[in-house]
């Protein structure tokens, strides 16, 4: 049986013995036993493996079409009607009333529809509609697969956002990348798992990128946070301004020595040797993160291509360079997410002005970190996801807003063997409800694990009695986008 | 319509065997077959209804009687009855138990234990000294009786009540006054409350009569904060689903709390594994319903407080509105009484302004206005408005001006004016204006001695309308304060600015978050599939089923029914409550309990390793009044729990997992015992208790959309007092396994990453208390090296070092001083420092440090 279709009884962390005794070295590591042991029982191994290796890279349950995600996340909710997913019937009926009833629930008030205030226009080869918004990524529409019948089930921004990274509105749940590197381990054993760059520490904040109750490895380490410029955000701990390399490395063979001599006198202890690693990890680390953040040798042509060369884009393009840096080391999940300080993509009011302002700042880094993926042969196995927690109200807010949307909005995927230049689903003819080939926050996670090899019914944890999922008892993969 | 209820749902690959073997029948009813196929779980896995109701055979849903202790072979081992369990099960294994701990080594684990705090330098001169019978009793007790317990044992509550100081989840506000609770709980565990008077007290204490005794009451109320403690989704659109996800919350911690069942997977459907159909989580769910937790379900929602006050402090708050009412009563008469003299004097001048106001070429330029007014010796606000009046009324067939005092012009020679005076005896603007004032002087004198307030004539009718038109020239303009002469305005300003200060010196009145009872009493329906918008039968509020609660709850039709719930869990004889409690405490003894899964006692959790050694426990607490510290000096008073952790092949070739304790086991400190020992032996332990952590006001969001983290982690007070913020925890706390403060958690874990070791290598807090402890070792740590690393090892270890290790030191630091980084140092001083920094950070980063042995 493949070994990695894990149950845990409990997280690890308190003394794992029973394979302990097998081996004779009390300070062994235990790297190589432990892929011998992986042969084994799962459950016992899965718990081995969090003890000691959490991050050992694993193959995936089935056959993977993207071995890595890089997930663009633009915060607020931009408007599928304004961006990806052309509305003709709403442009004709501009400031009539919706021909059909509004949703039980809704956020706030809305009126009369609103036509989008930006044209689109045909591109490439696959002539899908792109708004003027996006002009860069216009250009890249045959690599990306657009879903304009995303449809979530909650109207408020935390709710949502916490659906969309963890799959529950309601409860404290492992985030997707968790999930993810919990499921395959990372390829660089110098870095993290699951990286993300400048979250959001509001709606949801940490949840939304916290492991919740699998194994604290798997949680995503954050790179600074959305009030931080991206060219300032560092891993916390990271640097030592006061004690020199030397000096840390003298200090490190002291540990070592006393911790060996003590494991010697409590006897073979999983999670005491798997500290003796993690100091030599950490050290290794404190220079492989900042040399990945470290954007200085890249050449001018790439730092234009993210927009870097521009005042307006250079934050987002070194997220977005940066998470081309992480993903080509190995990094599993890198999440980049757009949250301007004043009130993202949410807009209530000044439809016009907020989502030029928001979409002149991501459009250039995104199509510039696709155009990068491809040139470097990286697009084939990184899966690159895009949206929002929601999407706008085809209905007017105000008179120059839009209300949050879950019932029907557009995210794309690229790359990671997924078909390029398609749309997937469909809105009604105002862009207000899925209507055609819906697909659910639920099928959305389905689907990306599927593309990473993995079975969302099958990739579980169990917690308190339960065995857990990303999507819950929901899901559905959609195998029509695949390539 | 919506349906995000999060289902019981168990991944079909994923059975274990003892589930499978657990599910006694292979032959499902319909019911069970068809949730198993909406929900992808193979029919033939899922326990039928039936079968639960005829599974209370379970053990943990059965009462228990205290087993008689098991004689033993080795009993000169024996030190209370508990050993008797535990070497029983050793002997049947032929198991031996572990020597005897050192005393050093005992002494530290029991100081860990009981205030997480390493023992001291006195404290392990004065136990060496004491070695008498009876020496480690007493080192028991003086822990016991000191404060650092209840914030240890406290904390180990609040890691079970879901704790914090914010919301968490999609609005992050704070808690501003779940401190209390945190101190009441402290407070609880110093004075030993009896348990099941601290289980009464959470559920319902706002229901207990405290008679008289105010401190009683305010006890009790801040008792109830556990109930309303939990992540609320603050913005949820749909308030019905709000207020049950809410209640939700309040059924699954209480049922993992107090009886380790998870009746929360109830919600939509029966409980797959254990004995507790949905009609039972809608009956406890009408008590919930029917409490008040919430004020409103308005985006953000409005948790509810009680009030805390005093009568004092009512009285004060109720005497300082008064004074604030009082002064504004008084300011507005001020007010009015400048008003009205403005007023009797624009009328006095009625010619002035009709002329003056002619002078006004544009109303908008204050300047000009200003001029004309002084001029005049007018008051300005009056000038524009007659200004704006005339503008406006002047060209007006039916106004008294028409057709004069047209702005600018001043036309006198109009009918209206004829009408209006017999006269034509003027000739000058001023003249007519004379004539005007004198109508309207004669019109107020008319109106004064009127009784029927409307005037017979008609030019004096209206030139009264005139006068009493609230938009009229006459009345007061609204910005007339813009006129106040400069005293005036200035006094104003004063008054003005002493009300606010007054109103902000008002006195907070304080309050609690907890709940009392709701405004309507009332049972639910089931909700099929979790939903409320599909209704089943009605579910009449009682207790779960399977724990021999019946269905004669006597709930009556005016009351919650909490009391009875608290009542009911907090009866001797009640199955669950004893065991998990005592299970809990036997867990934060010994790193595992003899329920490994303390939260969950269901079907799925684990079956307890010495059943009768828990039931006898869990007697002995029922016997001792429900008494923690018993039960704390019962377990560390055994042999069992001063074993040594010394490890034997033999045993852990046999369990290799020590579930049955033949050694003790090795234990990593708590995130908040880490800190708190960095800080203690690095001197800066700041060991005030209690009181307010956070500096956001109630309510308030701890991050703003800026994501600008607002909430200050400083000073050296122990780590349980810093605010506990949920989805951003103090990165300490986060590091070290602190449990998702969302959620009930009862059993910590102890993981190993890299972060924390990076945390130990590079953080300002390992950096400034390593330097620290060097000064304070190279200053007060005797004349030598030797002596020095004498007292770091008591310090961070509370042992001697052996003579290998002081030399492998002395070894380090000769090494040190020959390096190119010894080299940088600008004197011999700053070297030293340095090298004795790098020391005293690696022997707090050592594994020896952050275990228990």
């Amino acid at each position: 049986m493949n070994p990695f279709l894990w149950t845990h009884r409990q997280a690890p962390g308190r003394e794992m013995s029973r394979r302990e005794m097998l081996r004779s070295s009390a300070v062994g590591f235990g790297y190589l036993a432990l892929s011998a042991l992986l042969a084994g029982e799962s459950n016992a191994d899965a718990k081995l493996v969090a003890a000691i290796d959490p991050l050992q890279p694993r193959l995936p349950q089935a056959a993977a079409r993207a071995k890595r995600v890089i997930f663009l996340f633009m915060k607020g909710g931009p408007s599928q009607v304004d961006t990806f997913d052309y509305k003709p019937l709403l442009q004709r009926d501009h400031g009539k009333p919706l021909p059909f009833e509004k949703p039980r629930v809704q956020f706030a008030k809305t009126g009369n529809l609103l036509k989008s205030p930006w044209q689109f226009k045909k591109y490439r080869q696959s002539g899908i509609e792109v708004s003027e918004l996006f002009p860069h990524v216009a250009h890249r529409v045959d690599d990306i697969c657009f879903i304009n019948s995303v449809h979530g089930t909650n109207a408020a921004h935390g709710g949502a956002v916490l659906k969309l990274h963890t799959g529950s509105d309601t409860f404290v749940r492992p985030s997707l990348g968790s999930w993810i590197t919990y499921g395959l381990g990372t390829e660089n054993r110098n870095l993290p798992g699951f990286v993300t760059i400048c979250p959001t520490l509001a709606h949801g904040g940490v949840n939304n990128w916290g492991s919740a109750f699998l194994p604290a490895p798997y949680g995503g380490t954050p790179i600074g946070n959305a009030s931080i410029p991206a060219d300032q955000a560092i891993v916390r701990y990271v640097k030592n301004r006061r004690t020199s390399p030397d000096r840390q490395r003298s200090q490190l063979d002291l540990l070592a020595q006393l911790n060996r001599e003590h494991l010697q006198e409590t006897g073979p202890n999983l999670a005491l040797e798997g500290r003796i690693n993690s100091f030599e990890l950490a050290f290794r680390m404190q220079t492989a993160m900042p040399e990945l953040q470290d954007i200085s040798k890249e050449s001018s042509a790439t730092l234009k291509l993210y927009g870097i060369d521009d005042k307006v884009t250079e934050n987002f393009g070194r997220q977005c360079l940066m998470a081309r840096r992480f993903a080509e080391s190995g990094v599993r999940f890198v999440q980049v997410t757009h949250s301007d300080p004043y009130v993202q993509w949410d807009q209530h009011s000044d439809l016009k002005k907020g989502h030029e302002k928001n979409a002149l700042e991501v459009d250039r880094p995104i199509a510039g970190l696709l155009t990068d993926l491809k040139a470097r042969g990286l697009l084939d196995d990184t899966l690159v996801v895009w949206g929002g927690e929601f999407g706008r109200t085809p209905t007017a807010q105000g008179d120059n807003g839009r209300d949050h949307n879950p019932e029907g909005f557009t995210m794309w995927l690229a790359g990671g063997g997924v078909r390029g230049g398609i749309r997937y689903g469909a809105t009604d003819d105002y862009g207000y409800y899925a209507a055609k080939d819906k697909v659910h926050i639920h099928d959305l996670h389905a689907t990306i694990l599927h593309i990473l090899g993995l079975d969302h019914e099958k990739l579980t944890y169990r917690y308190a009695g339960r065995d857990f999922r990303l999507t819950d008892v929901h899901g559905h993969i959609v195998t029509e986008i695949l390539a | 319509m919506l349906m995000l209820l999060e289902m019981n749902f168990i991944g079909k690959s994923l059975l274990s065997l003892s589930i499978a073997l657990l599910l006694a029948s292979n032959q499902p009813v319909a019911r069970s077959a068809e949730i198993a196929k909406t929900q992808g779980v193979p029919a033939q896995l899922v326990s039928t209804p039936a079968e639960r109701e005829s599974q209370p055979n379970f053990w943990a849903f059965q009462r228990f009687q205290e087993p008689a202790a098991p004689s033993v072979k080795d009993r000169a081992w024996i030190s209370n009855p508990l050993d008797n369990f535990i070497l029983a099960a050793l002997e049947a294994k032929n198991l031996k138990p572990a020597k005897r701990a050192g005393p050093l080594i005992l002494l530290r684990r029991a100081t860990f234990d009981l205030t997480g705090l390493p023992p001291t330098a006195r404290e392990i001169t004065d136990f060496l000294a004491d070695q008498s019978p009876g020496g480690f009793a007493r080192v028991v007790d003086r822990l016991l009786a000191s404060p650092q317990y209840g914030e240890r044992w406290g904390r180990h509550w609040l890691d079970v009540a879901r704790y914090a100081d914010s919301n968490g989840l999609d609005e992050n506000v704070a808690h501003g006054n779940a401190w209390r609770y945190r101190d009441y709980v402290v407070a609880s565990f110093n004075r030993d409350k009896p348990f099941d008077q601290f289980v009464i007290e959470q559920l319902a204490g706002d229901l207990l009569p405290a008679a008289n005794d105010f401190a009683l009451r305010q006890e009790r109320l801040i008792a109830t904060g556990f109930l309303s403690l939990g992540p609320k989704v603050l913005a949820e659109p749909d308030p019905q689903k709000m207020e049950m996800d809410i209640i939700d919350e309040q059924i699954d911690t209480v049922g993992r709390t107090f009886m380790g069942l998870t009746i929360g997977c109830a919600r939509c459907h029966d409980h797959k594994f254990d004995p507790i159909p949905i009609t039972d989580y809608y009956a406890l769910a009408g008590i919930f319903k029917s409490t008040k937790t919430m004020d409103n379900y308005k985006i953000v929602a409005q948790w509810h407080e009680n009030s805390l006050a005093t009568p004092a402090e009512l009285a004060a708050k109720a005497a300082h509105d008064k004074a604030v009412t009082d002064q504004k009563v008084a300011l507005t008469n001020w007010i009015n009484q400048i008003n009205q003299r403005l007023a009797n004097e624009a009328r006095l001048r009625v010619g002035d302004y009709l002329l003056a106001a002619t002078k006004i070429s544009n109303a908008s330029d204050t300047n000009q206005l200003d001029r004309v007014a002084m001029d005049s010796g007018l008051n300005v606000a009056f000038l524009k408005q007659w200004h704006q009046y005339l503008s406006k009324n002047a060209a007006e067939t039916n106004s008294v001006f028409f057709g004069t005092f047209l702005i600018g012009t001043a036309n006198q020679t109009t009918t209206a004016v004829s009408a209006l005076f017999a006269t034509s005896d003027y000739s000058t603007p001023r003249e007519l204006a004379d004539l005007y004032a004198a109508l309207f002087r004669e019109a107020e004198q008319a109106a004064q001695g009127c009784a029927t307030n409307t005037l017979p004539e008609w030019k004096l009718e209206a030139a009264r309308k005139l006068l009493a038109d609230p938009k009229g020239p006459f009345a007061l303009p609204s910005k007339i304060e813009s006129s106040y002469s400069r005293e005036t305005a200035h006094e104003l300003k004063r008054k003005r600015e002493e009300i606010t200060g007054l109103e902000a010196r008002s006195p907070e009145l304080p309050t609690t978050m907890g709940v009392e009872e709701g405004d309507i009493i009332e049972s639910l329906a089931v909700h099929v599939r979790g939903s409320h918008l599909s209704l089943g039968e009605k579910a009449p509020k009682q207790f779960p089923r399977v724990l021999g609660a019946g269905s004669d709850a006597p709930i009556g039709k005016k009351e919650s029914g909490r009391l009875q719930l608290a009542l009911w869990l907090a009866s001797p004889d009640h199955p669950l409550t004893s065991r998990v409690m005592a299970n809990r405490i036997w867990r934060w003894h010994f790193g595992q309990g003899l329920v490994a899964t303390p939260d969950n006692f269901g079907k799925l959790g684990e079956r307890p390793i010495n059943q009768p050694l828990l039931d006898w426990l869990a007697t002995q607490f029922v016997k001792t009044g429900w008494s923690i510290k018993a039960m704390h000096k019962l377990i560390m008073l055994s042999s069992t729990y001063q074993m040594s952790s010394a490890p034997n092949p033999a045993a852990a070739a046999l369990d290799p997992e020590n579930r049955l304790l033949s050694r003790m086991n090795v234990r990593r400190l708590e995130a908040e015992a880490i800190r708190d020992a960095i800080l203690a032996v690095s001197g800066k332990l700041d060991l005030s208790m209690g009181g307010k952590a956070l500096q956001l006001k109630n309510r308030e969001f701890v991050f703003n959309h800026e994501s600008k983290d607002a909430t200050r982690y400083e000073g050296y007070r122990r780590s349980m007092y810093q605010p506990i913020i949920r989805n951003h925890l103090y990165d300490v706390l986060e590091l070290f396994d602190f449990p998702d403060p969302a959620i009930e958690n009862g059993d910590r874990t102890a993981t190993t990453i890299a972060p924390q070791a990076l945390f130990m290598l590079n953080s300002d807090l390992m950096l400034d208390a390593a330097e620290r402890l060097a000064r304070e070792l190279l200053e007060n740590g005797g004349a030598s090296d030797r002596q020095r690393i004498e007292a770091a090892y008591l310090k961070c270890y509370a042992r001697h070092p052996t003579t290998a290790e002081t030399q492998r030191v002395l070894d380090y630091l000769k090494l040190q001083k020959t390096t190119p980084a010894a080299a940088e140092a600008p004197d011999s001083a700053t070297r030293r420092l340095r090298i004795w920094q790098d020391l005293c950070q690696i022997l707090l980063a050592a594994n020896e440090f952050v275990y228990l042995k």
